[in-house]
């Protein structure tokens, strides 16, 4: 049984109990006052239909009219809170309170007309309402309306919160008092994770250069850019002079005023028992103003002495004992003269030629 | 009859009544200035210089062998009786004084004074001797300067060779030398 059946039914009752004569008692409820309702409501169906069919086994005598009206009050605050809840009056409270004002009077009794109003609460569960939108003929749709869920529980559900999007190294304050980037740097520095290429410290780049005799492990190119800051100095090492041939050179102040010259080079470095090399360092840093003319060739082959850098050679010729008056060449004939003895000769050998 | 040196006497004979000058061979001969002659020969073709030439020195050349009575005699002749006849007929005839010089093999006519070109002298020498000893010989200015032009008078072949050596660069003298040369080791092959 559907809603339009039970309505068509209530109606039909209602009109049964209304339509009959009863005392009316100062409890019940006014008649008129309900078929205004009803008419209000549910005009249309309840005047084309015939109850007789329906009730006429349960309806059958005076009594059963006594109770068919209480059953009718029941059904009626039944309905009424169900037409509430169509017209979408249904309070968000539990409670629902609905005031019925007097209407015009239908019927054609004169008493029953009265001034009472009805006064109908009725307790709705929201979430066992469900609301039947087929069942009605204002509404379109046919899809069925389910109710949404408390917010108190929406709330209930939400998800916990998110971890704090910094991490917590962005909270760390850094003193930059505590910096020292040329002490706290590692020689074994690992390389960064976008390189493939091994890093090598700055301490092992510059032994590899300086003390090395191959090439670098590495083109200067590929290798990483300078550190910024200080940069470590070289271990101090001793070369040795003889090998490398570089000295370090006299003070200005220490130099001797003299001119030394390469022929007095031995000389000065035997009596001064210095090296020839200081000597010529020496001689570098004398002004050239200072110095004495350099002697004439002649005066430097008589003071010839020996020369330790330059050695001069000279031959020892040892010539050959030979005795004059040797012949040596022997001529057999004469020479072929050209003679012509007449103009005819020289003509042909002239002609000759 | 030998004939060791030039007569010029009788060379020229001169009929001033009739106004005419004769060789001693009774031949007309005119006298013309020698810038005139060598303006004329500057303006004439190769042609016609080496024509007049070869009528100048065939003309030396036939009185020479008269002189000498034959070609033969003119061959037995020598070198400086030769000589003698041919320069005496070039200075009768103003070209100029003429000498032979002996470079080895080679005959070499040297003329001091020249009056005229070298083409035109060598072409009076070249026909004066090849007409007198009755050989063909061939002939070219090797060198020239101021005082003294010389000839070389050889065969065909000697001649262009020399000819082109000289033309390369080469002094005349080493042309010689290398034409001497040349018929050196062709004698020893």
């Amino acid at each position: 049984m559907n809603v339009q059946d039970r309505i068509a039914k209530l109606n039909s009752l209602l009109l049964r109990v209304t339509s009959r004569p009863r005392r009316q008692s100062p409890g019940d409820p006014p008649r008129a006052a309900m078929n205004a309702i009803l008419d209000a409501n549910f005009a249309a169906p309840a005047k084309n239909e015939e109850p007789e069919e329906v009730f006429a086994d349960d309806l059958s005598s005076e009594e059963a009219t006594t109770t068919t009206a209480a059953a009718a009050e029941a059904a009626l605050g039944e309905h009424v809170s169900n037409v509430l809840t169509l017209e979408g009056h249904t309070a968000p409270s539990s409670e629902i309170s609905s005031e019925v004002r007097p209407a015009p009077v239908i019927g054609t009794s004169p008493g029953a007309q009265s001034d009472g109003s009805i006064e109908v609460t009725i307790d709705v569960d929201p979430d066992s309402v469900v609301v039947k939108a087929a069942a009605e003929p204002r509404y379109d749709s046919s899809e069925r309306l389910v109710a949404a869920p408390k917010a108190q529980d929406q709330v209930m559900n939400l998800p916990e919160p998110l971890p704090p999007m910094r991490p917590e190294s962005f909270s760390e304050t850094i003193a930059v008092d505590d910096l020292d980037i040329v002490e706290e740097i590692p020689d074994d520095e690992e390389p960064p994770a976008s390189s493939r290429r091994p890093v090598t410290s700055a301490g092992e780049q510059l032994e590899q250069i300086a003390f090395s005799d191959e090439a670098p492990r590495q083109p200067p190119r590929h290798t990483p850019p300078p550190e910024s800051g200080r940069l470590p100095a070289a271990p101090l090492v001793e070369f040795d002079a003889d090998v490398t041939g570089v000295r370090e050179a006299l003070p200005i102040d220490e130099a001797p005023t003299g001119d030394l010259t390469s022929r007095q080079l031995p000389e000065a470095a035997d009596s001064s028992g210095q090296d020839v090399d200081e000597l010529l360092a020496r001689d570098m840093t004398t002004p050239p103003s200072n110095r004495e003319p350099m002697p004439s060739i002649d005066t430097a082959i008589e003071d010839e002495e020996p020369i330790v850098s330059h050695v001069e050679l000279s031959a020892v010729v040892t010539h050959a004992a030979l005795e004059p008056g040797t012949s040596v060449a022997e001529f057999s004939g004469t020479v072929n003269r050209f003679e012509p003895a007449s103009f005819g000769d020289l003509l042909d050998a002239s002609l000759s030629l | 009859m030998q004939t060791r040196s030039f007569d010029p006497s009788r060379a020229l004979r001169f009929d001033l009544p009739r106004g005419s000058v004769h060789s001693a061979s009774d031949e007309r001969m005119l006298l013309l200035p020698v810038d005139a002659l060598n303006e004329l020969f500057q303006a004439a073709a190769p042609g016609v210089v080496e024509a007049l030439g070869e009528r100048i020195g065939r003309s030396f050349g036939q009185r020479i062998v008269a002189r000498f009575g034959s070609i033969d005699e003119v061959r037995q002749a020598p070198l400086e009786t030769f000589i003698s006849q041919l320069a005496g007929e070039l200075a009768v005839s103003g070209f100029g004084i003429a000498h032979l010089e002996r470079w080895g093999r080679a005959m070499v006519i040297a003329i001091e004074e020249a009056a005229v070109s070298d083409h035109l002298l060598a072409s009076v020498i070249d026909t004066a001797v090849e007409t007198a000893s009755g050989r063909e010989v061939w002939c070219t200015p090797i060198m020239r300067d101021e005082q003294t032009a010389r000839f070389f008078m050889s065969s065909q072949s000697a001649v262009f060779r020399v000819r082109q050596w000289i033309d390369d660069g080469m002094p005349w003298g080493a042309a010689l030398s290398r034409l001497h040369e040349r018929r050196v080791h062709g004698e020893d092959s």
